[in-house]
């Protein structure tokens, strides 16, 4: 495929997470390069700590996905990474606001960065913003 | 459908389970197998085709029964 497809990820409500994992994974499985950024109240679903996590908001549907998908949204990124292109960032401004660096994150992120870091890096394809 | 198939038990499996399964098998076999993957995800059966479309393979079997779906792909790269 040609473009590669943009991922902004702002959200933290739990099924919107998962359907941005869904994306990624499978646009990576079509040799589809992918550009993850993770932002505003997305970013504590990448934390290290489940506890952490915990604080995602699930509704009816995000509820029902928790219990029942596998693997869950970490699962479909990794899977992602593994399968093809998939470059995957953190949010400097909430890692700072939040004092966390990519050691307090799950191992998935290749760097933190800044909105402007990231529209400069990303290619003239498809952007996605959930 | 082909006679000869390597099964994919995907049943019980949410989208898009039955689809990374399948991915993961082509991924480990040669070319030429044909892989039979079982679904009771509605909509793997539109999904699974498209994907093997869009990734250069071929579906060689569709077929439901009892509300399993049974998708057959011949890996051809």
């Amino acid at each position: 495929m040609g473009d590669s497809l943009n991922v902004i990820l702002l959200s933290g409500d739990y099924a919107k997470i998962h359907a941005a994992a869904m994306v990624t994974v499978v646009a990576s499985s079509l040799a589809q390069t992918v550009n993850v950024f993770v932002s505003m109240e997305a970013l504590p679903a990448f934390h290290r700590d489940p506890r952490e996590r915990d604080v995602i908001v699930k509704g009816p549907v995000g509820e029902q996905i928790a219990e029942t998908a596998s693997p869950d949204y970490l699962g479909l990124f990794e899977q992602s990474r593994d399968m093809g292109e998939v470059n995957m960032y953190a949010c400097s401004l909430v890692a700072d606001l939040k004092k966390w660096g990519l050691a307090d994150l799950v191992p998935i992120f290749d760097d933190t960065m800044g909105i402007t870091g990231f529209l400069g890096r990303i290619g003239s394809g498809a952007s996605l913003t959930f | 459908m082909a006679t000869e198939a390597k099964i994919i038990d995907a049943r019980g499996s949410f989208c898009p389970g039955p689809l990374m399964e399948l991915i993961k098998g082509i991924r480990q076999e040669a070319v030429g197998v044909v892989l039979e993957v079982w679904s009771s995800d509605r909509g793997s059966a539109k999904d699974i085709p498209e994907w093997v479309a869009r990734a250069g393979h071929e579906v060689v079997g569709n077929v439901e029964a009892d509300n399993i779906f049974k998708i057959q792909v011949k890996k051809l790269r």
